[in-house]
């Protein structure tokens, strides 16, 4: 895949008719069948690694990522795709199936980068052993006539042509070309480096490939929510999320510890955040703890692995309590912020362990009978059960139309807005429960009067909930998100990408360029040197190169008048 | 540390200033584009050693255009041999009317070490007052300009690319920048209308629809890499502009010249014949774009880079991301596009069209349409 104007004949110039003869039938006799089958092979393999179809392959990757970027995906944005089946289930059905959720991990995303991969170290091979081969060949004999190159000089001088030659090749090897001389001729070239930047960007590109696969297969990435005061050690249990490589163990995660001491966020007074800051107490598990003020864009680092800071949010402090005021229920729960400019928070808070319980009633199935006793007269009851729904309102305002709202996302005048239901939260059922969603199908509302639903966090008001049973919140705080990775590859990327680099550079700035020589005798017993000059790629200012070299070149062999010109005192002819 | 208002207004008022400026000087490109000089085939080469420069430089296999440099130098000597016979007589001019030659090598087109063959800003001479003067008010515009990036820089205590009017101001700036540069090495003053018009308009939404107050950044732009990240963006971004203008032109001269070519009488002939050879804006848009290309690149590396130390990955195909790469293949296509047999001319002008669309999609209409972690960059 060169970027060269001029198919170096190494290039993935199109080869029309030249090979058919080796699709044709074998001679009869011999294993014919085999034979085609591998001239065929051979035919596909040539238009695979031609550049006709690397650049398709280039277009169609390019097209291939667009769905990508427009829907959203499940590695990104998992509750935007679930948006997305809930407004328009026919069409994220339609979409899900053909992978567009999760485009970038789509084996028909993966068969174009495969494809144009093949196709690259298939044309990248050959063209690595040409260029090799190029490297060590000396640069071609000149042509006849140099006069007829894009660039061309003569003079004369009085050296003989031996010297000229020897003298033109030092001088030319000086400014780096390299150099052959031929009898009275001198052949030099220069720019082999467009060639080697060339084949380095585009091996670098493989090298990059290798990189990120090798870095998904043995690296790993977790999260993990922290309320402040606690903390988490890194293993895979620890995680609320954990993504492994395929070839990574759960022995091979670095030990470290991290334990949230604080967060805090700023924000200007027109609501964008201006810092964030969690205050952290971590380190390896065989050395000294040590604080640390973890930033966006600044992790901490252990070993391999670093701890990102991720997100914060709201946390509520909310304490259940029985008629006799014994806390039943005591704890922190993380909020989810709906948004990131008022920070409006849901928080979900699930007490199953009451101690009391409340009527109930069973259905049978096969029958369509309702009881509501046992079989002994005594009423049917199960575990009362609290589910609370609650949002956090950091800086609270009334609108006349919405109601509660959050006008700032810092917690100038935060509020607590609660409604709460009775019933079985299926906490039991084996299935995996969201703690962050409360289904409240088959639970009863509790009619909690309008003013007594609005709560100052750490006001000690008690809201009614039922059989006497009360809510206080009792504080906030705030928690943050922490993201554990590990990528031992990265370097190897992170060299790959500075080779892309550097190859492009080389390929696309340097230019290949050929200069020739001839110093001839001619009648009045002087030399008559000819030079010519050909850039062989997009040269940008080659005639200006040519003259600058022609007129060092004419320094060393200094020119001599001509017949011509003798009638001319040339008071610079040496 | 508050945002100093004085510097900030400057900075607001010197960008009013250097668009006033932009704009006029696009008019007097446009007066020299209109009354200058016609390009066509006869034209073209009495440019002489420009055009044989550009034909050889442009040339995909030596031999062709390295013939019709010949034949352009040719008419150059030819030219001289006229002048040395109707004007005054030169001094020691042999018997046989040749050119008598110099001392040092002579080369190929007729000139001597000493006497450089007809230079480029020759061939501009003709364009007459209006190219100067727009030349000027673009340098007055460009210094007006970078002192209100600078301003703005000062004033909010950062690098002045932290949102998308800021970045539009940078865009347009490099632009010029780049016009400006290229205009000391090669003739394409003439393109200068082309070049100003996109950058005023450019200059004109981000100071109207895009613009916001001089303020201090988010915390995940907290980051040395926005200084490079950003500054390796919009330079390839603004580089990128004056390509896609060439490619442009390159189409409508191209087409103008195959309808020519075809016997047919194509429409806006003026305007086309006013354009400079299809060779030359083909040459202009690839060097541009085979510069950009490698920044776009070291951009793209960048920002996986500060990336890997603000999200705990490079590269996680954030629609932003996503729309990076997409550009950086569909320019990738052009370069090998513009060397590959039954692409190259038309076909590969096409993809760097494309490829430039792609960037303004990844430059607005991600940050406007498309929900990513991108989107604070102010809209």
């Amino acid at each position: 895949m060169s970027t060269d104007t001029t198919p170096v004949g190494t290039d993935r110039t199109e080869r029309p008719d030249a090979e058919r003869l080796s699709t044709q039938p074998a001679a009869p006799g011999s294993a014919g069948p085999r034979l085609g089958a591998a001239a065929r092979a051979r035919r596909i393999w040539r238009q695979l690694t031609s550049m006709r179809t690397a650049l398709l392959l280039l277009a169609m990757l390019a097209l291939a990522a667009v769905p990508g970027s427009l829907l959203p995906q499940r590695a990104n944005s998992p509750s935007r795709v679930q948006q997305w089946f809930t407004d328009h289930p026919g069409w994220a059905h339609f979409f899900d199936r053909l992978g567009l959720f999760d485009t970038f991990h789509a084996p028909w995303f993966a068969a174009i980068y495969a494809l144009l991969f093949i196709s690259l170290i298939g044309c990248l091979v050959p063209r690595l052993r040409l260029h090799a081969r190029a490297l060590r060949r000396r640069p071609p004999a000149a042509p006849a006539r140099l006069s007829r190159l894009p660039q061309s000089a003569t003079w004369r001088t009085d050296l003989p042509p031996d010297q000229v030659t020897a003298a033109v090749a030092r001088a030319l090897r000086r400014t780096r070309f390299r150099t052959y001389v031929d009898g009275d001729t001198v052949s030099a070239e220069k720019g082999y480096l467009r060639e080697t930047g060339n084949l380095l960007f585009h091996v670098a590109l493989v090298v990059l490939l290798l990189g990120i696969g090798l870095g998904s297969l043995f690296g790993y990435q977790g999260q993990v929510l922290l309320l402040p005061g606690k903390g988490f050690t890194n293993a895979v249990g620890n995680f609320d999320a954990y993504k492994p490589g395929a070839l990574i163990n759960a022995g091979d995660l670095s030990p470290f510890h991290v334990h949230l001491d604080s967060f805090r966020a700023a924000f200007r007074p027109d609501g964008e955040p201006a810092s964030f800051d969690a205050h952290v107490t971590a380190g390896a598990t065989n050395s000294q703890n040590r604080r640390y003020d973890l930033q966006v864009n600044h992790p901490l680092i252990f070993g391999n692995a670093k701890v990102y800071l991720l997100g914060h949010g709201y946390a509520v402090h909310v304490v259940i309590r029985n008629a006799a005021g014994h806390a039943v229920y005591d704890d922190s729960v993380a909020c989810v912020p709906q948004n990131l400019t008022d920070y409006l928070s849901s928080c979900v808070i699930k007490a199953p362990d009451t101690g009391a319980t409340e009527p109930t009633s069973y259905t049978d199935r096969a029958t369509g009978r309702r009881y509501t006793t046992n079989a002994d007269g005594s009423p049917l009851t199960r575990p009362l059960q609290f589910g609370v729904l609650m949002n956090f309102v950091p800086t609270a305002a009334v609108s006349p139309t919405l109601g509660i709202v959050s006008t700032f996302p810092a917690a100038n005048r935060p509020r607590a807005v609660i409604s709460a239901f009775t019933g079985d939260l299926k906490l039991n059922t084996g299935k995996p429960v969201n703690v962050f969603d409360l289904n409240t199908q088959g639970m009863t509302a509790l009619s909690i009067p309008p003013a007594k639903a609005v709560v100052t966090p750490g006001d000690h008001t008690r809201v009614p909930l039922a059989q006497g049973f009360t809510l206080e919140v009792a504080g906030y705080s705030q928690w943050a998100s922490l993201q554990v990775k590990d990528d031992p590859a990265k370097g190897l990327t992170l060299i790959a990408a500075g080779m892309i680099v550097l190859g492009l550079l080389g390929s696309l700035r340097v230019r290949r360029r050929r200069v020739w020589l001839r110093a001839t005798p001619d009648a009045e017993g002087r030399t008559l040197i000819a030079v010519g000059g050909l850039a062989r790629t997009d040269a940008d200012d080659f005639a200006r190169e040519f003259r600058t070299l022609v007129g060092r070149l004419a320094q060393t062999v200094p020119a001599v008048p001509t017949a011509a010109s003798t009638k001319e005192a040339a008071p610079d002819a040496r | 540390m508050p945002v100093d208002q004085g510097l900030a207004t400057l900075s607001d008022r010197l960008l009013f200033a250097a668009v006033l400026i932009y704009a006029l000087s696009m008019l007097a490109y446009a007066a020299a584009f209109a009354f200058g000089r016609r390009f066509t085939a006869a034209a073209h080469s009495a440019d002489g050693a420009d055009g044989a420069a550009y034909a050889a430089a442009a040339a995909p296999d030596g031999v062709t255009h390295a013939a019709a440099a010949q034949g352009a130098t040719r008419e150059v000597r030819s030219a001289r041999v006229l002048v040395g016979a109707g004007g005054p007589p030169l001094p020691a001019l042999p018997e046989s009317g040749a050119i008598p030659a110099p001392v040092g090598p002579v080369f190929g087109d007729g000139s001597s070490l000493a006497e450089p063959p007809a230079s480029r800003t020759s061939a501009d001479r003709g364009r007459g007052g209006a190219g100067t003067l727009g030349v000027a008010l673009t340098i007055a515009g460009w210094l007006l300009h970078l002192g209100s990036v600078l301003a703005r820089g000062f004033a909010a205590h950062r690098a002045p690319w932290g949102n998308m009017y800021e970045f539009s101001s940078m865009i347009a700036l490099v632009a010029v920048t780049a016009f400006l540069v290229l205009m000391l090495r090669y003739p394409v003053r003439e393109l200068g209308v082309f070049v100003m018009l996109p950058v005023v308009a450019y200059l004109g939404v981000a100071g109207t629809v895009l613009y916001v107050p001089a303020g201090p950044l988010v915390p995940a732009l907290h980051s040395y890499w926005i200084v490079i990240h950003v500054l390796a963006a919009t330079s390839a971004t603004g580089i990128f502009v004056v390509s896609a203008v060439a490619n442009a032109l390159y189409l409508i001269r191209d087409r103008y010249d195959r309808l020519v070519a075809a016997g047919g009488e194509p429409r806006l002939t003026r305007f086309a014949k006013s354009l400079p050879p299809a060779q030359n804006l083909d040459t202009l848009s690839y060097r541009t774009a085979a510069f950009a290309f490698p920044v776009w690149t070291f951009a793209i590396i960048c920002g996986a880079i500060w990336a890997e130390s603000a999200w705990g990955r490079y590269w996680g195909w954030d629609p932003k991301e996503t729309w990076a790469f997409i550009t950086w293949v569909v320019y990738a296509c052009y370069l090998h596009a513009r060397a590959t047999a039954g692409w190259k001319g038309r076909r590969a002008a096409y993809l760097a069209l494309i490829g430039f669309a792609t960037f303004l999609f990844d430059f607005y209409g991600v940050n406007m349409w498309v929900n990513g972690l991108h989107s604070y960059a102010g809209l």
